[in-house]
């Protein structure tokens, strides 16, 4: 019987490789697969770094009172000669000039008057310069007119020889009489409206404007896709998030603890928990409607953070009753066996066993509650998120000129520019922010992403990166957590 | 009790001792299915479970293995057809020799799925596959790739009725494994394994989840199969092996204290061990 | 809990016994006091439930009951200047068909008729036989009703046009396709990756593998939406060109497939739950067959966890049927009734997005559009979600 003939054998050893064979193979479609995964991810954020990168990482200086740069406005830097404050100007670069006039005054002092400078660095109108005929006060600047060859590409995509003239010109006095010089920088950037303030070669203090370096993060949304950044939609995102965990956390929590340690078996509790799986299966864009019907139009909350705070809380909702449940089912009961064996209360077994064990837990699925609400877009866009919002909502307490009075300064200055300025006075406004309008990073990345523009593409994958980081790294944190607690306890 | 040497020592020393040295392995006149030599067998966590064992299968006879909880009967029998090798870092040392071919069936250079083809097993627990009464008795045969339908009924048929199965389901072969009673799901298990024709049979306390009267069915069989194949079975019931086995060998703390025939064993113990064993004193 | 109500009540009565004794009745209140505010919590969901479900009532019956008044201006003939009105077919009162007859008018250059543009009862016309009109002046209004038949019928969704249409049906094939553009990744990948985590990989890879790979489920859709739109779309419109297919840079296609790799997470982990849930002695089984481990995975771990697989599933077509942001970018907001992938077409829930991101005044019967669809898409997540939850609680009673 137990003979076995080796035919029996070989025929037996061959089949086996042929399904080892499948065996492999499925085992390295099923590796490749998972690699091609997490690489999708991988692609995607290394993707979102590299188109991003710019709009990350550059700056750019912008006028420090928000105002934008005139057509005409001139860039340079104040310095401090003895008691006399002058303004050095950046070279002014001149641009499309007729090299048959221009070309005998190079290297000789010029003067420009009236039409000058375009818009900042980028040039000024080149009829505007003459050589210094009679006084040098009936200049608005005076300098020497340096010229350069140079190959440029012209719109028809052939390089042509044109000749580039640049202006040095010389300091520019500026008058400090009215203004305190301790409020001077030497060595500060500022920006001067030529219109307004050079006359006869010298600047007045008043007209100056201080430049401040921006980047992508303190930037307001633009339509300049250079000069887009985040800062409305992060300070947003974060207001928001601060309402959406003040509702969600103390809710789900207590939910859960009723669910787990005080409910009764029976048909109600039941019913909870289906509802509970099957709200957190509702897509976000019901949640989206729920916010326009009920909190927008009914409860007239507004399209604000509050609203936008509470939709997302009640959103997130389920995902922390059920990490909260979780945890609570994970303590052993023989730990509440021995509390209530010790003479204490339901709550006080809660409030000093079941409570402190199962935080750590609660502190998982909270952060996962968070990554997803900051996610989350479609809910934000049904309530009107989708506007253009380049303020930040109004701090609970700020130092400032009351707004009618401050109207009234207004009527005041157009027939007196001298003017008193009102004095600031405290504001304590602790829940106007709640009130205000609201944009957040994920609508701020579809904004941009919907524009036609690549530019702005390229400020969308920025805002992904920024994003993807903070819903990545919080994700992480819960994994890590979750690792910690799963090797820590031990019961 | 005095004789039996404290677990507590035994789990904090490094080698298990024996108040009485194993007796040594008689030589036996049957043909042999198995040798198992200087086996020993360590687990991921490197305890060592089995210690040195040396013993022989006879051929188309019941050789049962008993000894209490822990003895490492289960885990010599899963050594058979490599079920530790499902977990990583489980490690075999010494031989176990497949005759007549001479191969060692714990050698790293034999397939594991060659061995199992060749050496089934039924568990404890039934454990059918979600899956009708006729695919679970043909799944060795569709695993091996076999298609032909007349070839898998012929095969299918004559396992049931080796299980002795065959008339209780004939007329419900497509219904699901999980319809049948435990008895009935165990000679199902039993007729899985019969179907690829295997040359050993490996039970592991077959009977232990079972009534008293499916048991006596299963233990009916256990002696009509022994015909055919070779069977190694592991039971917790010294009853069971003294009715069904022809040889039978004592293990505790890993190490094999005696091994004999059945009626040899329970009548005549060699070695004192042996004898408050069977006789009840621990276990 | 059930298992420690013996202990609890046991434990009650004695610390009843103990309150009595120091009359401390302001803990027992206390106590209760708690447990109202913490069973308050509990309801919660139900509430927000009960809210939601009111709140798309509240828009989707008004927007199949309360009538919108349809003007209709009359109509232009060439080398008129005015017409007259000849003769009224349809009176006030009376109920027209769209594309009824309602006016009919005479000129010098000729004779028209004003047909209805929409069905409903005439509420008002300005005007009697014998009144000399304008052409494209305001004549007649109808009070239109969206019947159940406009909503399910017709296959075009356009509730801004000025002849709105309500026909469901172009957003479902929208939802539809892209959906099944989803799964037909999602699955295959997300089965095989299961079977892996599973049956191939080390316990302590498997670790590190499976939440890493949940992270797939975790970035947010918008950034999903980019991805669609800027990387993957222009990829597939240079592959299927070599095909010689040629595809617009909104295409369900795309939006489809960044869908599926964002379920992948969804099928693949709780498929890889169900199957570690079969009982050990059944995988044993199968190896101690010679069976190999693929063999194992699709003969028996498989069918022995087909509910819980099936669960995922369900639930990853929930998911799909509900995503908005990554269908809003990539697969375009325009209405079309459609299953080519290969074309833009708008979901349910782009279609929303859509509509929201103008400025849609309140109480109109676009405003309530919205709902209504909002609605339809809540009914059907709803029984994927049900039924994925009745399978998934099935499962694990069963071993």
């Amino acid at each position: 019987m137990s003979d076995v003939s080796n035919d029996k054998i070989v025929q037996l050893r061959s089949q086996i490789a042929r399904r080892k064979r499948f065996d492999r193979i499925f085992s390295s479609i099923g590796g490749f697969l998972v690699v091609l995964s997490l690489l999708t991810l991988g692609v995607l954020f290394v993707n979102l770094v590299i188109d991003g990168w710019s709009a990350l990482t550059s700056t750019y200086q912008a006028k420090a009172d928000q105002s934008g740069f005139g057509r005409r406005e001139i860039i340079g830097k104040l310095i401090q000669e003895g008691s006399e404050w002058k303004l050095q100007l950046r070279p002014l670069v001149l641009t499309d000039v007729d090299d048959a006039t221009l070309q005998p005054l190079v290297g000789k002092e010029v003067g420009v008057k009236g039409r000058m400078a375009r818009a900042p660095e980028s040039g000024f109108d080149p009829s505007s310069v003459g050589p210094i005929e009679g006084p040098v006060e009936n200049y608005d600047l005076v300098g020497t007119l340096t010229r350069q060859q140079m190959s440029v590409i012209d719109s028809q995509g052939k390089t042509v020889q044109t000749a580039v003239y640049t202006l040095k010109a010389r300091p520019i006095l500026v008058d400090v009489s009215g203004i305190d010089p301790s409020k001077l920088n030497p060595g500060q950037d500022v920006s001067v409206d030529p219109k307004r303030a050079l006359s006869g070669g010298a600047v007045v203090a008043s007209n100056i404007v201080p430049l401040v370096t921006k980047n992508f993060f303190n930037s307001f949304p633009s339509r300049d896709p250079e000069q887009a950044g985040i800062l409305s939609a992060w300070v947003g995102t974060l207001l928001i998030m601060l309402v959406t965990m003040v509702i969600s956390v103390p809710l789900g929590v207590a939910a859960g603890i009723y669910l787990e340690e005080y409910a009764p078996k029976n048909k109600l509790t039941a019913l909870i928990e289906v509802n509970i799986a099957n709200l957190a299966g509702v897509p976000s864009i019901i949640w989206g409607l729920l916010a326009l019907g009920l909190f927008v139009y009914i409860i007239g909350t507004g399209r604000s953070i509050q609203t936008a705070g509470l939709t997302l809380g009640l959103l997130v909702l389920p995902i922390v009753i059920i990490s909260t449940r979780e945890a609570i089912r994970s303590i052993p009961s023989t730990i509440r066996e021995a509390s209530i064996g010790l003479g204490a209360t339901k709550w006080q077994t809660v409030r000093y066993h079941i409570l402190p064990y199962s935080l750590p837990g609660i502190l998982t699925g909270s952060i996962i509650a968070l990554s997803r609400a900051i996610g989350e877009t479609a809910p934000l866009v049904t309530i009107g998120a989708l506007t253009f919002i380049a303020f930040l909502p109004p701090p609970p307490v700020e130092y400032k000129v009351p707004e009618a009075e401050w109207a009234v300064y207004q009527e005041a200055l157009k027939a007196n520019p001298s003017a008193p300025i009102p004095e600031k006075q405290w504001h304590f406004q602790p829940t106007e922010w709640l009130k205000s309008g609201f944009t957040v990073l994920p609508i701020q990345l579809f904004q941009w992403v919907s524009r036609p523009q690549k530019e702005f593409h390229y400020n969308a994958a920025a805002a992904g990166v920024v994003l993807l980081a903070l819903t990545l790294g919080l994700n992480g944190t819960a994994i890590y957590l979750r690792y910690r607690l799963r090797r820590k306890i031990s019961w | 009790m005095g004789m039996i040497t404290d677990s507590s020592t035994v789990s904090s020393g490094s080698a298990p001792q024996l108040a009485h040295p194993p007796t040594p392995v008689p030589r036996i006149s049957d043909p042999l299915k198995a040798q198992v030599e200087s086996f020993n067998f360590f687990y991921a966590n490197g305890f060592q479970a089995l210690h040195g064992i040396n013993m022989p299968i006879a051929d188309n006879q019941v050789t049962a293995l008993i000894g209490p909880s822990g003895c490492g009967k289960s885990t010599l029998l899963r050594s058979f057809n490599r079920m530790h090798d499902l977990y990583s870092k489980n490690r075999y040392e010494g031989r176990i020799i497949l005759l007549p071919e001479n191969i060692n069936l714990i050698g790293p250079e034999l397939d594991p799925i060659e061995i199992r083809m060749r050496v089934s097993m039924v568990f404890q627990k039934p454990n059918p596959f979600p899956k009708s009464i006729y695919e679970n008795v043909a799944f060795g045969l569709r695993v091996r790739g076999e298609t032909n339908k007349r070839y898998i009924d012929e095969r299918v048929e004559k396992a049931l009725r080796g299980a002795a199965l065959w008339d209780e389901v004939k007329d419900n072969l497509d219904k699901s494994g999980f319809a049948l009673s435990g008895g009935q799901q165990q000679r199902l298990c039993i007729a899985r394994a019969l179907a690829t024709d295997p040359e050993i049979l490996l039970f592991d306390e077959p009977t232990a989840a079972l009534d008293p009267i499916s048991t006596a069915k299963i233990e009916d069989l256990v002696v009509e199969l022994k015909k055919t194949v070779t069977i190694i079975i592991v039971t917790h019931n010294m009853q069971q092996a003294a009715r069904i086995a022809d040889y039978t060998a004592f293990m505790y703390l890993g190490q094999l204290v005696e091994f004999d025939q059945t009626n040899q064993i329970f009548t005549n113990p060699s070695n004192p061990m042996t004898e408050q064993y069977l006789t009840g004193r621990f276990g | 809990m059930t298992d420690l109500s013996p202990a609890s009540s046991t434990t009650e009565t004695t610390v009843g016994f103990d309150l009595r004794r120091t009359g401390n009745t302001w803990q027992r209140i206390k106590e209760g006091i708690i447990e109202g505010i913490l069973f308050v919590a509990g309801i919660s969901s139900v509430v927000i439930t009960i809210g939601i479900v009111v709140v798309l009532l509240s828009e989707t019956i008004p927007f199949f009951t309360v009538p919108e008044t349809k003007t209709i201006y009359t109509p232009t003939v060439e080398g008129a200047q005015t017409l007259t009105i000849s003769k009224i077919i349809a009176p006030v009162g009376t109920y027209v068909d769209k594309g009824a007859p309602v006016v009919e008018f005479s000129s010098p250059a000729g004779s028209a008729v004003l047909t209805a543009t929409a069905s409903g009862k005439i509420l008002k016309i300005l005007g009697e036989v014998g009144t000399t009109v304008e052409m494209n002046k305001h004549l007649v209004d109808i009070s239109h009703l969206v019947t159940l038949r406009d909503f399910f019928v017709d296959t075009l969704w356009a509730p801004v046009f000025d002849d709105p249409r309500y026909g469901i049906w172009s957003l479902i094939s929208g939802t539809l396709t892209t959906t099944l553009v989803a799964l037909f990744v999602a699955i295959p990948v997300g089965t095989i990756i299961a079977i892996w985590l599973s049956e191939y990989c080390y316990p302590n890879v498997r670790e590190v593998l499976k939440p890493s790979l949940e992270l797939l489920a975790a970035v947010p859709t918008v950034v999903y939406g980019y991805f669609a739109l800027l990387i993957v779309s222009p990829v597939m419109q240079w592959v299927l060109g070599m095909f010689g297919i040629t595809m617009g840079g909104f295409n369900m296609l795309s939006a489809g497939l960044v869908m599926g790799i964002m379920i992948i997470p969804y099928v693949a982990s709780l498929s890889e739950d169900a199957m570690r849930a079969v009982p050990i002695q059944m995988r044993e089984g199968s190896y101690a067959m010679g069976a190999t481990r693929v063999q194992t995975a699709l003969r028996v771990l498989v069918p022995a966890s087909l509910s819980g697989i099936t669960s995922a599933y369900i639930l990853a077509i929930a998911r799909a049927v509900g995503e908005t942001m990554i269908v809003a970018l990539a697969a375009g907001q325009r209405p079309n009734f459609t299953l080519n992938p290969t074309q833009e077409a708008a979901t349910i829930s782009a279609a929303i997005v859509q509509a929201t991101l103008g400025d849609l005044p309140h109480d109109s019967t676009a405003y309530r559009a919205i709902f209504a669809a909002g609605l339809m898409l809540m009914l059907i997540t709803l029984f994927f979600n049900i039924a994925g939850y009745l399978i998934r609680k099935r499962y694990r009673e069963a071993y």
